[in-house]
């Protein structure tokens, strides 16, 4: 064993520390156009990057080794733990998430540093020192308040306490990585606004900076987003994929703001207007990412997913404080030249569906802080503990949600300053018929095919309004149908209007292409459109996906052995519990498993007369944990539904077992809808125009080159 | 070249060496050895890089050619120049697909070109020094038949990321 791991370990630290205020000193010294100091700034931002690397990988060593002395490490592994496990317990709980999100930063440092070589000289130093001044706050939280590394006072125990068996979960491995990618991706965006502001560069320059970083950003949060909605779905049991759960809202915030920036920022670059608005949602964006994870580390609000209460919460408040006088004093101090050039000429035009957009964006966001927040603001201001459940959440955040996938649908039709009524009748003909077709259809089939147009709503608020948002609830899918259909068809008129005037263009030329090859250069030229039509058929799915839940089915049943049930197409006959390890009827692998005792009850599962297999939902009891059993959700997965399947209970004497079936509809489509926006954020990310490509910046390159070269030839000192 | 500027030279690939020995490391003596081989890797890499930053705060020397490479960047109006061009490219797009009416398109491009040939000569005359000088160069290094050497190198290592 390592002996003085724990104290070389929160020595490193204090080198991260050291290392990034020095850097951040150097890059503010260097802002004054001192060259050497720039340079001495960037390696100063790769060493802080590879002393917080250095921290994780000797905390993933003092897991690997059961290091138990670590209170970290004692806390949240064991030995009987797979190698994954060990390394996914590194963000498993709060000190460990510090440093992971604080090595995350120095990965996004790291590589921002490197791809600032050669390119914004000016911003660089200002980029430089922000980010150190994040890192550093995230190293201060660990030294101060959440110390990996620190011992356990009553020594180090023979054995730790094991990682939550909620966490040893495949998605949960996955899912924080992604989700503080996200988060920490906002940081880029935010530390260019910030240099912009500060050297007043707030022109085109910064804003074609931010854009990639954003996207990544952007792209990855939706990753974390949905994978934690996997992991909801799969290991909770409850039947469902989004609970409203305080941090699941806090994850979610930044998504919304981001994807208001990416929408804006085209308004900006084309019209040069909402240059503070584009400032304000990306300080707001970063600031949703420290608020979600101040929300789910101060203890402020419970939640399945938060940490234990602790005392880092103020340090996030004074940070926060900190982040919002920052970009506020700044744009304040910059109003004059962040002040919009043009504005809005008509309410028919792109930039006005894109404002609108953002509001709606912005509204839903405000309004999920608001109701997450409202049960602990009522608690302190007037004592009183109101529950904001997701009947709530559901009610206001659809009709929301719907404004903003019509939105979505209907601002490509737009064209930018003014739409003429000719041209706009003309756009619009094929989406309406498609969604004249597609809601009659909808409404004369869908009850047969068992998806109705109209669902039964309670009225869940008194008055007009809640006659309104009840109507409104019932109509739900019928209105997502349809804007699905506009949707798809508007994408659809796009790449055919786009790929007809190719292929006219290229007979003109005398070389005509053929249909596909028309179809892969189009998109090759115009990246960034057509990969955000195709992020926009991403999301239809995904509402699909989401449409679905209006259509669930759910049953509660106690059945004996050789009983069967039937829900939606699905018949299930119930065979009787089985418990491994121990049971012959366990596989190899469940019978090996000594960490914890499973208690299968297992269905055969038929569609119509066609045999589907057998379904075996569980109760986990670990070894460690005894008195909190885990639910194992069984399910099949299928494109029209997911057949899913908890058991509560299976009494062992009389073999009698409790179950609760849902037939999910659709849920697939938010995944396959989540890989179609993958492949969409990936074609717009995909760079257009290279600064090597750009010519007068070759000739610089070239002729200072060649200069070079002739002055060593002629022996003269460079 | 000598092995410290061979080194330095080939920084950018020090973490994908490290990140080899972790692996080599790890699959031969077990994940543990490639952690320590990964933080030893880290702490070096660190503790060279927060040197080489102190050097350079001290370093009265002038930048070198690649130095000042790395630092320069390209000037506003190029940039300035390529969104003009990329919102035409749009324009004429949304025209074609018939989002905006004849008359609009003539308004809006003319203004676009305008703006564009603005920067474009502007552009042009301050790179027509530099221009010069590369031709005169060039005809230079042809005559020689050194040109390939040179001009790709300078260019391929100076290269975007």
């Amino acid at each position: 064993m390592w002996q003085s791991l724990p104290e070389f370990g929160s020595l490193v630290l204090y080198a991260v520390l050291i290392s990034a205020a020095y850097t951040f000193a150097v890059a503010v010294a260097a802002s004054r156009d001192r060259l050497r100091w720039l340079r001495s700034a960037r390696l100063g931002a790769y060493a802080t990057s590879a002393f917080v690397g250095l921290a994780v990988f000797m905390l993933a060593y003092a897991f690997v080794t059961h290091d138990f002395r670590l209170r970290y490490v004692a806390h949240y592994s064991d030995r009987s733990m797979s190698l994954g496990y060990l390394l996914a317990a590194l963000w498993g709980g709060q000190d460990g998430s510090l440093l992971w999100w604080s090595s995350l930063l120095s990965v996004f440092v790291a590589i921002c540093v490197r791809w600032m070589r050669g390119r914004y000289r000016v911003l660089q130093p200002v980029v430089i020192a922000t980010l150190m001044a994040v890192e550093g706050f995230f190293v201060v939280l660990m030294l101060f308040a959440a110390n990996p590394f620190a011992v356990s006072l009553a020594g180090a125990p023979a054995e730790g306490e094991g990682l939550n068996p909620l966490l040893q979960n495949y998605w949960m491995i996955v899912h924080p990585p992604a989700l503080y990618t996200g988060f920490v991706g906002c940081s880029i965006p935010f530390a260019f606004a910030v240099a912009a502001l500060v050297t007043g560069r707030l022109h085109e320059e910064w804003l074609l900076a931010v854009r990639k970083w954003m996207l990544v950003a952007w792209l990855a949060l939706s990753i974390g987003n949905v994978l934690g909605m996997v992991w909801a779905y799969e290991e909770l049991g409850w039947g469902g994929f989004w609970a409203w759960d305080p941090v699941e809202n806090a994850a979610c915030l930044p998504w919304f703001t981001a994807t208001a920036y990416l929408h804006s920022t085209m308004i900006q670059e084309r019209r040069g207007m909402l240059k503070v608005w584009n400032v304000f949602l990306i300080g707001l964006t970063f600031f949703l990412t420290i608020f979600g994870t101040f929300l789910t580390r101060s203890g402020l609000i419970s939640s399945v997913h938060s940490f234990a209460q602790s005392d880092i919460g103020i340090y996030f408040v004074w940070f926060m404080g900190l982040v919002l006088a920052t970009t506020i004093g700044l744009v304040i101090w910059r109003l004059p030249q962040v002040r919009g050039q043009g504005r809005i000429e008509t309410v028919l035009s792109r930039e006005a569906a894109f404002v609108l957009n953002n509001w709606a964006l912005v509204g839903l966001m405000f309004f999920i802080l608001t109701a997450t927040l409202f049960p602990k603001l009522s608690e302190l201001v007037w004592r009183e503990t109101i529950v904001v459940g997701p009947p709530f959440f559901n009610r206001w955040a659809a009709p929301l949600g719907l404004l903003v996938f019509l939105l979505m649908g209907c601002a490509p039709l737009f064209g930018w300053r003014r739409t003429s009524g000719r041209t706009l009748r003309k756009n619009f003909v094929a989406p309406a018929i498609a969604m004249l077709v597609v809601g009659i259809l909808h409404v004369t089939l869908g009850a047969r095919l068992g998806y109705p147009a109209f669902v039964a709503k309670d009225q869940t608020a008194p008055g007009i309004l809640g006659i309104i948002t009840q109507k409104l609830a019932m109509s739900a899918p019928l209105i997502t149908i349809v804007l699905a259909a506009l949707n798809v068809v508007v994408i659809g008129q796009e790449v055919v209007l786009g790929l007809r005037a190719r292929l006219a263009a290229s007979k003109e030329r005398g070389a005509p292409e053929a249909v596909p090859l028309a179809l892969v250069r189009l998109v090759g030229k115009n990246r960034r459109r057509y990969g955000g039509y195709v992020v926009h058929l991403g999301i239809t799915a995904m509402f699909i996906g989401f449409l679905g839940t209006a259509w669930s089915l759910t049953r509660e049943i106690s059945l004996s052995p050789g009983q069967a049930t039937s829900l939606g197409d699905f018949t299930m006959t119930y065979t009787g519990p089985r418990v491994c390890p121990g049971s012959p009827a366990c596989s190899n692998e469940e019978n090996a498993d000594t960490t914890k005792r499973m208690v299968f009850a297992d269905l055969q599962v038929k569609k119509g007369t066609k045999s589907l297999g057998r379904l075996s939902p569980a109760k986990f009891i670990y070894n460690r944990m005894p008195g909190s059993p885990t639910t194992e959700v069984g399910m099949m997965r299928g494109l029209l539904s997911d057949l899913y399947v908890v058991v509560g209970s299976a009494n062992p004497e009389t073999k009698r077992a409790e179950f609760q079936i849902h037939v999910n509809p659709f849920v697939s489509w938010i995944w396959i809808g989540v890989l179609v926006l993958i492949l969409g954020t990936s074609v717009s990310i995909w760079p257009e125009v290279s600064w090597g490509a750009l010519g007068v910046w070759v000739l610089t390159r070239t002729s200072l080159r060649l200069e070079a070269e002739s002055r060593v030839a002629r022996g003269e000192s460079s | 070249m000598n092995p410290e500027e061979w080194l330095l030279k080939a920084r950018p690939f020090w973490p994908l060496l490290l990140l080899f020995c972790v692996v080599l490391g790890g699959s031969v003596y077990g994940v543990a050895i490639g952690l320590l081989i990964g933080s030893g890797g880290l702490l070096v890499l660190g503790l060279v890089l927060a040197w080489m930053s102190l050097g350079e705060l001290t370093n009265e020397e002038p930048l070198s050619l690649d130095e000042a490479l790395e630092l320069a960047a390209p000037e506003r109006r190029e940039q300035e120049k390529a969104s003009v061009l990329r919102a035409l490219k749009d324009l004429e797009q949304e025209h074609r697909f018939g989002k905006i009416t004849d008359a609009e398109f003539a308004l809006e491009s003319a203004r676009m070109r305008q703006q564009a040939k603005r920067l474009l000569a502007t552009l042009d005359e301050s790179a027509k020094a530099r221009k010069a000088l590369v031709e005169a160069r060039l005809k230079r290094l042809m005559k020689s038949q050194t040109v390939p050497a040179v001009a790709t190198s300078g260019d391929t290592e100076q290269g975007e990321p």
